[in-house]
């Protein structure tokens, strides 16, 4: 019989665990081929996730750097710099202010390799905010034909 | 200055730690506390709980071999210090001499 494997995006977390905490990740793994429960799995996971977040002693802001930091220190100088700047147009093709389209490419690429499960929270935030356009949309004509001046001829 | 006395759930983990001897890191140490100590335990948190012993001196800790079954992590083996021993028979005592005299704990079971 083969051992049971954790769901991809439970792997994916239990990596990002690991990076903080290689000892708990490998006691989830191993706890959860036992039990065989993803619901264990689970519950284990994000306990831990969030246990590390709110207990765990992280360093310094300054020496916690990751690849993408850069960018976003440079977008938190520039806002803190220009005090004086107006409203921007993006020619970039990105929908964030002060990051690139390419980094939007990267950042889409990473996200697909490694938690490719959360298009489906991407696309699903696209239909809703279509949706709440459209309910807005039918809310305003609906609205402005209820309140159209009534002109009586006499 | 550390606490003089542990919190319950630090007290089981040492004590869990004891009974394992050799072989005490995280699936064991949580198995022993849900097996003997009956109660449901989150993995995260034994480890919160270690890290905190370990600052204050009352356990140590060593890295064992990453192992296949494992997904190629290391386990992280825990002992308990002398102080650590300390704090528990500290505990103890302190625990021991609140029951002694309490009237509704005397006689039969709840």
């Amino acid at each position: 019989m083969t051992a049971p494997k954790p769901p991809r995006l439970a792997e994916a977390l239990l990596g990002r665990l690991a990076l903080d905490n290689e000892p708990l990740a490998g006691d989830i793994i191993e706890e959860f081929r036992r039990r065989n429960s993803r619901f264990w799995l689970w519950r284990q996971l994000i306990a831990a996730l969030v246990v590390q977040a709110l207990y765990a002693p992280h360093p310094p802001v300054a020496l916690n750097l990751t690849p993408t930091d850069p960018v976003v220190a440079e977008w938190l100088m520039w806002r803190r710099l220009t005090s004086d700047r107006k409203t921007q147009v993006s020619l970039t093709g990105s929908g964030v202010e002060g990051i690139g389209g390419l980094t939007m490419v990267i950042l889409g690429f990473m996200m697909s390799t490694v938690i490719p499960a959360i298009w489906w929270f991407v696309v699903g935030g696209i239909g809703a905010g279509v949706l709440l356009g459209v309910l807005k949309l039918r809310a305003r004509s609906s609205k402005s034909f209820n309140t159209r001046p009534l002109v009586l001829k006499l | 200055m550390a606490r003089d006395l542990l919190t319950d759930f630090e007290l089981m983990i040492l004590l869990a730690i004891l009974r394992l001897g050799d072989q005490a890191y995280g699936v064991p140490i949580a198995r022993e506390i849900e097996t003997t100590g009956r109660r449901s335990v989150i993995l995260g948190a034994v480890y919160t709980a270690l890290e905190r012993l370990e600052r204050n001196s009352l356990v140590s800790s060593r890295m064992g071999n990453p192992s296949p079954e494992r997904g190629g992590r290391a386990k992280r083996f825990f002992d308990v210090t002398p102080q650590g021993l300390k704090a528990v028979k500290d505990t103890q005592r302190s625990l021991v001499a609140l029951w002694k005299g309490v009237a509704q704990l005397k006689g039969g079971t709840v």
